[in-house]
């Protein structure tokens, strides 16, 4: 029978409930930031930058909304 | 209440998500125990990038007129010797073990803010290579990893080139420098946070402040320090920025700005830096050094509030790197007192380290060795670094190599030390082996020697007149056998790595299973697996003194019934 | 664990601490280092004096803080029959007096170190007038403009013992730093900024001086020499400064120098001889401001011995002017010559200098080492 990780009978913890949870919004957000900053050098282009700057918002927003 | 079990969860058959594989996991981790692994290995894989830095300086400043390295990219490597190791192997290390440790001591399941933690490890990560990928361009920084103003300015006063003369810093170096800073910055404001956050919210229960271990309170005063410090020098970096890229004139005089704002600015944050590098060292040897003696850390209380007192005071010394630069003499006798005063709560912590292996029956196990190579070797950084607060003294031999001789002494022989005492100490409950005794011994002692021959000559040579930041010297200045001594202790402290890492290699493939108390030691994170389970604790323990572990092994002599703490 | 090596290590530690004590006096005393040891006027003496206490007060408590460390570690490193320590905690009596000792101590110290450097400049001098100095940092040489005797010298300040001097310290480009171990400690030449650096020189001699804050890539070849002269012989050596240069060379070799000095892309873009494209010692012939030129007046060339920031010397004896086989001046012994060199390829020896010139023949090399040799 299988028992979905919510509904548990007993008042066990699970390894699940006890650990933080994995994301990947720390290492997006920390890439979105390292491609703006190399957006700066790289000035002569500064789609980069801005590309950068867009993956940044994105990557505060997700974080933010993320179901934890 | 009925007995608590942690079990597996339940799976379900289906695709394996990202965050089941292997790689995935480490990519998508939020356990402080996975990313203190990663922070550590990261940072030693920058101390291998750094020493190769400091091996090429060397190997140029052997001999007089050394034809080894340009001027040019000499000056790119002495700079990112020193950036590299203070943020990419000091800061990062101290931080992981810090990330690993810390909440196993306080009885915590991990820290507060468990993705700010993989945060802060990420932009480590891709701001240590961001900013040594500036060696592929030829633009490393190249202007001292203090870049003073207005040498990192874009052009000369008054002109929209560099000329012929490079009177500036025309490249992207200086750009490099500001946007790796501001990087790392963010890192350890997060980490920061974090830090203090789960230092003071998430002790066990019975764990107040004064019980709490010592590394884990100069982490908590580190946090600190890095939390006041650092906004002086993102500032500094986002002006210069300014200044190269949108006309302003901070730091250039003529226009209104100042050279000496870049260094007020900067040494806001340097001087604080250089506590936040050594007092999580000073955690490690306060908590290493009572398990080899076999009884409690003397003077807790006063190792615990001098550091905070460094901490504080830490704020008030910072132009005692500026007093060959023009202030005011009152100015350099305010700086000169408040340093004199930071000596104080160091000297003061020194002697409770003696206090505590006084009496005791010491075991020269390889974390006690690089404890007591600690004491030996901070004592030396203390003395010369008290030295140079004697100012007319100071006159003499600020930016010579007696400066380096007493940096060194403190960061390779203090917290290197410390970080090796950390490693050799808290290696088996991290894998579950013993790193190899004799191999440590070699390490040591190569160690030792290495220091010695390496920075004691330096004093000498600042006293000669050598200055810093010379990428060769002539010859029949009565300098060439000081440094050829010192390039021989370099290589000789390179060999101790090497061995360090052939320790590391073999005890990973076959070492020695350590049990999950090997040292018989006196703090929580002993009482675990060796590695602890995922979740730390079973069951959160409750603290009655400040040796809780030592308590429970021990309970007719537990401190808790002798101490009123 | 065994160590047999910890046998006996107070005196090991005392035997060590012994040999680093004298291998710092040898060194300080051999060899002819701009040692800071080796003072020569009032200031760097002070600052010497105050060295020496350092020395013997750090030795002090090295040996005490050491011996305690080595003596634990021999007294109580555990045996098999060590009892269990007594768990003490503190001792607060023991607390307050390691803490209070070294606060007064130090608070001796501090009023040594503040009533020291309130003092520094306060010496007494032979001569009743100060000699004032302007020390200009480029990048990377310096200059020195006699202000009251209108002259200027460049990597070479000539002045008479016993004399108080104040320099003061002035960039147009970078932070630089002044300093002469042997006479005075270092002040920093921040753009900007008007500092100034009191010393005198007791003994007559030629002593070191090099810039100590990073300045870019040539800071390593940033030295002078302070010339210490008696008063006579620095009277002589003013009055020969203060002529200009001959307009008309006699020796024909050195004529032709002058040529290529004046010719068009010639050597007067960048330097200036007083009494042939200056007029005196801070304009040209036109009018305007020396400074508008980026490398070192040459007007007294000849009686000088560093070149380019000191990372070359060159004297007449080993740049001797010959007729060569072709019947054109040659220099005898090229590889001898520094001077030579420089003029070769200033870029092969001084990487990133201001000098960029074209390539010259060895006999135009040796017209302008002629001329160059003729400005004494």
């Amino acid at each position: 029978m299988q028992i979905s990780k919510n509904h548990r009978a007993s008042n066990e913890a699970t390894e699940q409930s006890i650990k933080p949870k994995q994301s990947y919004w720390p290492i997006v957000l920390a890439a979105s930031l390292t491609l703006t900053l190399i957006g700066v050098i790289l000035m002569s282009h500064p789609i980069i930058f801005w590309i950068g700057v867009a993956f940044v918002i994105v990557s505060f927003v997700g974080w933010g909304i993320e179901r934890r | 209440m009925a007995t608590r079990t942690i079990t597996e969860g339940v799976s379900i058959a289906r695709r394996r998500r990202l965050s089941e594989t292997y790689i995935g996991d480490w990519l998508m981790t939020t356990d402080h125990k996975k990313l203190g692994i990663m922070y550590m290995v990261t940072g030693f894989f920058f101390f291998l990038v750094g020493g190769v830095d400091a091996l090429l300086i060397r190997t140029q400043l052997a001999q007089p007129n050394g034809k080894v390295l340009s001027p040019d990219v000499y000056n790119q490597i002495f700079t990112m010797h020193a950036i590299t190791m203070i943020f990419l192997f000091v800061m990062p290390m101290l931080t992981g073990l810090g990330n690993y440790i810390v909440p196993l001591m306080i009885g915590a399941r991990d820290m507060a803010f468990p993705r700010l933690n993989a945060f802060g490890y990420w932009v480590v990560l891709f701001g240590g290579l961001f900013l040594t990928s500036s060696f592929l361009f030829g633009a490393a920084p190249n202007v001292g990893w203090f870049a003073y103003a207005p040498l990192t300015e874009l052009s000369g006063a008054g002109t929209t080139s560099c000329g012929n003369a490079v009177l500036c810093t025309p490249g992207p170096n200086m750009d490099f420098w500001a946007l790796g800073i501001l990087m790392l910055g963010i890192s350890s404001i997060a980490g920061s946070i974090n830090f203090v956050v789960t230092i003071l919210k998430l002790r066990a229960p019975g764990m107040t402040i004064n019980r709490m271990p010592l590394f884990t309170w100069m982490t908590l005063i580190t946090a600190f320090l890095l939390l006041f410090s650092l906004p002086s020098v993102s500032m500094a970096s986002i002006l210069i920025l300014l200044d190269r890229h949108l006309g302003t004139h901070f730091y250039v005089a003529g226009f209104g700005g100042d050279p000496l704002l870049w260094q007020h600015l900067f040494w806001s944050f340097g001087h604080p830096e250089v506590y936040i590098l050594i007092l999580p060292a000073f955690g490690i040897i306060s908590e290493v050094l009572p398990v080899f003696s076999r009884k409690p850390i003397f003077g807790y209380t006063f190792i615990a509030w001098s550091g905070v007192a460094i901490g504080f005071l830490s704020f008030t010394v910072w132009a005692h790197h500026m007093f060959a630069v023009g202030l005011p003499l009152v100015a350099q006798a305010f700086f000169a007192t408040s340093t004199t005063l930071i000596a104080i709560p160091t000297a003061v912590k020194i002697f409770n380290w003696l206090g505590t292996t006084w009496g005791g029956k010491l075991s020269f196990k390889p974390p006690m060795l690089f404890a007591l190579g600690f004491i030996a070797m901070f004592l030396i950084g203390g003395l010369n670094g008290a030295a140079l607060a004697i100012v007319p003294f100071d006159y003499q031999v600020t930016d010579t190599y007696f400066v380096v001789a007493h940096l060194h002494y403190v960061l390779f022989g203090g917290t290197v030390f410390g970080i090796f005492a950390g490693i050799f100490y808290w290696f088996p409950k991290i894998t579950g082996k013993l790193l190899n005794e004799r191999l440590a011994q070699v390490q040591f002692w190569l160690m030792l020697i290495g220091v010695n021959l390496t920075f004691f000559p330096m004093h000498i040579l600042g006293l000669l007149g050598m200055p810093r930041r010379i990428y060769t010297y002539p010859d029949k200045l009565g300098w060439n056998e000081m440094n050829l001594i010192a390039t021989i202790g370099a290589f000789t402290l390179g060999v101790a790595i090497l061995v360090f890492i052939w320790n590391f290699v073999v005890t990973l493939r076959s070492g020695e299973a350590a049990g999950t108390d090997p040292w018989d030691a006196f703090t929580l994170e002993w009482d675990t697996e060796s590695p602890p389970k995922p979740y730390n604790f079973l069951e959160i323990p409750t603290v009655r003194s400040r040796r809780p572990f030592y308590d429970k092994k021990n309970p007719e002599t537990a401190d808790w019934k002798s101490m009123t703490h | 664990m065994r160590m047999p090596i910890f046998r006996g290590m107070k005196r090991w530690g005392l035997i060590l601490s012994a040999v680093l004590l004298s291998s710092l006096l040898l060194a300080a005393c051999g060899e002819n280092s701009p040692s800071i040891l080796n003072p020569s006027g009032p200031v760097a003496l002070k600052e010497a004096n105050l060295f020496w206490f350092i020395l013997v007060v750090a030795t002090i408590v090295f040996v005490v803080v050491e011996t305690l460390l080595i003596y634990s570690i021999v007294r109580f490193r555990e045996r098999p029959n060590s009892p269990t320590p007594v768990q003490t905690h503190g001792n607060n009596t023991v607390e307050l007096i390691w803490t209070i000792v070294p606060s007064l101590f130090l608070f001796v110290v501090l009023v040594g170190t503040i009533y020291t450097m309130f003092g520094l400049t306060n010496f007494t001098s032979v001569n009743s007038r100060p000699l004032q100095i302007r020390v200009v940092g480029h990048q990377w040489w310096w200059e020195f403009d006699y202000l009251n005797e209108h002259i200027v010298t460049a990597d070479e300040l000539v002045i008479p013992v016993g004399t108080r001097i104040e320099a003061q310290l002035l960039s147009q480009n970078v932070i630089h730093s002044f300093w002469v171990p042997e006479l005075f400690g270092k002040t920093d030449v921040v753009p900007g900024h008007n500092n100034m650096s009191v010393f005198q020189a007791d003994n007559i001699g030629s002593f070191r001086g090099q810039c100590t804050e990073f300045c870019g890539l040539e800071h390593a070849h940033m030295n002078f020499y302070v010339i210490v002269k008696s008063q006579d012989d620095y009277n002589t050596w003013l009055s020969s400064q203060e002529q200009s240069a001959s307009s008309t060379p006699t020796d024909p070799t050195a004529l032709a120098g002058q040529k290529l000095f004046l010719g068009s892309g010639g050597c007067q873009g960048c330097h200036g001889i007083v009494g042939v494209n200056l007029k005196d010692d801070q304009h040209l012939n036109s009018g305007q401001d020396a400074s508008v030129l980026v490398g070192p007046n040459l007007t007294h060339f000849g009686s000088r011995r560093e070149i380019a920031g000191g990372v070359l010397q060159w004297d007449p004896a080993s740049c001797v002017v010959v007729t060569g086989s072709n019947g054109q001046p040659t220099i005898q012994n090229p590889d001898a010559c520094g001077l030579y060199q420089w003029l070769k390829d200033p870029l092969a020896v001084k990487p990133g200098t201001d000098m960029v010139i074209r390539s010259l023949s060895d006999t135009e090399i040796a017209q302008l080492i002629a001329y160059l040799e003729s400005l004494t």
